[in-house]
């Protein structure tokens, strides 16, 4: 491969021989502080590795949390430093709003990117267009404007996650053949997806003391529906009726026949007095090979975690491993109670990314529990607020605004949610759909703000 | 050669109970099942009872009894009323004084023939070889059929609703390990005794937790540091006119207070 062939020619599969990649990445980045007298210390090498470890753009708290386990171990100066030295050298790209830093495919080329971002699996594909930079070039130059660093991105759809999603009956993507044989691509909007579960007016507790009061409720494969509320609310019960966990005092929950679950509780109370490896705690599911454990957490971005006992996991990781044991059963409905308790807040947009991936490229529906609609906003597609009835449903915007809502979580988070709006409007815009303005949420609102 | 063969005797009960104990008692540790354990063993006292009255194998009328007591303890587990230390209580010392009265009230030559201390302390020395025979039988199927709801077991253990959803039939294994237990106990008494039964399962697997890293090791280290607490035991009682049943759960005390002490020297 000569020096001038981008190392990802096409969006990378997500089963490619990746360790090729970050090998060639390595060399020539050597290669290129020789010849410049730059040093390329262990710990910057370390960072870079571990950017193109990953299979998409990876954030700084990310890596410092995976250099804080190894041997490694460096304070966050270091490590900025460290990403300070490896953009001015050309060899990573920060894409700005993910805030996150993706390998350079085209080592060298200073503060110069054009990046495709996938909007649903994350990764990340660069561009080297010249008539593009020369575009941009003189639109700036035009207004007058002096060009520092120039990193253009552009949101849409990878041709995976484009097929999985939409285009029916078309010829897969090879790695996700195998999940096209067992359901069939997830249907465009004329045939409605398999219904996976329903729960029709369940009642559960006795009058006076209903936990929940006629709760209806249906999940269909390649959905996202999100169940909210307030402490107490009963959603941590609905899911148990919904598993099969708990008997509803009245009312009927249907599942399909034959579907499988996976499910991620919502806490693991571990015996201190029990050694598990996370790579045993994996089998327990059910029977999988070293490789299959090792393939899914790399997918949920926790390979390094493979041979860690669980004892030790922090609560971000914790909650990598029990997706990855849902996963592990291929299931046609993820339930997640909780995904991203424990987590910081970085962590947590982290999260509901990943779970928003998987949907795609799994093809199952996803049931989860949050309290805090903000977050899971972008990741779902249905929101049902949940306060031992059902207070109002339907799409996460429509829902932020029900009076309902906003009665139920206070003027507080209504205030965080236009900011988050907003934010939301633009992820739509991604997916190409036509957005109806809205004045009455822009108006009076601070100029876009980081809330990462 | 009379003592020879005694002391083979010994060792080889000895070492089919540890064996036994190994994989069973690192469930009851894991599992936070210390009292269920003693529970089970308080109701070997009235299978004792029970089999000098009806003049059966001490081994099945004690083994009865058990599985009765651990039918009654998974019944009431779930109890929405008492905590399950209480029922543990309760069921422990209610059949244990059954089983003392119960003594009181046979015909008065019977009562000569229970050996209360024998019962409660364990009496290696009288292990005939039909005990051995029964102890190795028993063990093996004990064995096996651990062996086949390892993971399932192992599974409910770390998250019994996750299990559930995996599609485990929770309840019943749950049964199937009480049950494996209550064998136990009968194939064990004679051994440490009723009171001393508990350490045998709980000692070694505490002991080997400090050096294990997955959870069939753990097993593993368990089942060997029982096997030697077995044989020092053993050897101790000889050399220094101890009994039996209690030289052998200090030897596991002291293997555990080593084995605590290791991980802190390490450092």
């Amino acid at each position: 491969m000569s020096d001038k062939t981008p190392i990802h020619q096409a969006f990378p599969q997500i089963d490619h021989d990746h360790g090729i990649c970050v090998e060639t990445a390595l060399a020539r980045a050597e290669k290129l502080c020789r010849e410049r007298g730059a040093r390329l210390t262990e710990t910057r090498r370390h960072v870079l590795e571990l950017i193109w470890r990953s299979h998409e753009p990876v954030g700084a708290y990310t890596l410092l949390e995976s250099l804080s386990r190894t041997k490694r171990r460096a304070a966050a100066p270091t490590v900025y430093r460290a990403l300070d030295f490896l953009m001015t050298q050309g060899l990573i790209h920060r894409i700005e709003s993910l805030k996150a830093y993706v390998g350079c495919d085209y080592p060298g080329e200073i503060a110069h990117g054009s990046f495709l971002l996938c909007t649903s699996c994350g990764q990340a594909l660069e561009l080297m267009d010249d008539h593009l930079d020369a575009a941009v070039e003189e639109g700036a130059l035009r207004v007058g404007f002096s060009v520092a660093e120039r990193t253009v991105e552009m949101a849409g759809l990878c041709p995976r996650c484009r097929l999985a999603g939409g285009e029916a009956g078309k010829e897969m993507v090879p790695g996700v053949a195998t999940r096209a044989e067992k359901t069939p691509a997830p249907s465009t909007a004329q045939t409605p997806s398999r219904l996976l579960v329903e729960a029709d007016e369940v009642v559960v507790g006795f009058a006076g003391n209903k936990v929940l009061d006629g709760v209806s409720l249906a999940v269909r494969e390649g959905e996202i529906v999100t169940l909210i509320g307030p402490n107490g609310a009963g959603k941590t019960t609905l899911v148990r009726v919904i598993l099969g966990l708990q008997q509803p005092s009245r009312g009927s929950v249907f599942r399909a026949p034959g579907l499988r679950l996976g499910y991620m509780p919502q806490r693991l109370d571990l015996d201190r007095t029990l050694p598990l490896p996370v790579a045993y705690f994996l089998t327990l599911g059910g029977a999988a090979s070293r490789d299959a454990i090792a393939r899914v957490l790399g997918e949920v971005g926790a390979p390094q975690l493979l041979d860690r006992p669980m004892a030790g996991l922090s609560g971000g990781e914790l909650r990598r491993v029990l997706l990855a044991r849902a996963l592990l059963r291929d299931p046609d409905l993820l339930v997640l109670d909780e995904p991203a308790q424990g987590v910081d807040v970085v962590g947590q947009a982290d999260l509901y990314r990943l779970i928003s991936r998987v949907r795609i490229r799994h093809g199952c529906g996803v049931l989860m529990v949050s309290h805090d609609l903000h977050v899971v906003m972008s990741a779902t597609d249905r929101v049902l607020c949940l306060n031992n009835h059902v207070c109002c449903s339907g799409h996460p915007e429509a829902v932020s605004r029900h009076p309902e809502y906003l009665a139920l979580f206070g003027p507080q988070v209504a205030g965080d949610m236009a900011v988050y709006t907003h934010h939301h409007d633009h992820s739509h815009d991604m997916h190409g759909d036509v957005l109806p303005p809205q004045p009455e949420n822009n108006t009076g609102d601070a100029p876009p703000h980081d809330h990462g | 050669m009379i003592m020879d063969d005694l002391i083979l005797r010994m060792a080889l009960g000895g070492l089919g109970v540890a064996l036994v104990a190994g994989p069973l008692g690192v469930f009851v540790v894991w599992r936070r099942m210390a009292y269920f354990g003693a529970a089970l063993a308080h109701s070997a006292l009235l299978g004792v009872a029970l089999g000098l009255f009806f003049e059966v194998h001490m081994v099945f009328a004690i083994l009865a009894v058990a599985l009765a007591m651990a039918l009654v303890l998974n019944a009431l587990e779930d109890s929405p009323i008492l905590s399950t230390d209480t029922v543990l209580g309760i069921l422990a010392h209610g059949f244990l004084a059954v089983g003392l009265v119960a003594t009181t009230f046979m015909g008065g030559d019977l009562h000569l023939h229970l050996d209360l201390e024998a019962t409660l302390f364990g009496d290696i020395m009288a292990v005939s070889q039909e005990d051995i025979l029964l102890i190795y039988g028993g063990g093996v199927a004990v064995l096996g059929v651990m062996a086949m709801i390892w993971r399932p077991l192992l599974s409910l253990t770390v998250h019994a609703e996750l299990a559930r959803v995996e599609g485990v039939a929770v309840e019943r294994v749950r049964l199937v390990f009480l049950l494996l237990l209550a064998f136990m106990v009968a194939l064990a008494i004679k051994i440490v005794g009723l009171l001393l039964l508990t350490s045998l399962l709980i000692i070694p697997a505490a002991s080997a937790r400090p050096f294990a890293r997955t959870p069939g090791g753990m097993v593993v280290l368990a089942t060997v540091l029982g096997g030697i607490s077995v044989g020092l035991g053993l050897w101790g009682s000889f050399v220094f006119d101890t009994p039996s049943g209690p030289s052998i759960v200090l030897a596991a005390l002291a293997l555990f207070a080593l084995s605590a002490l290791a991980p802190q020297a390490a450092k």
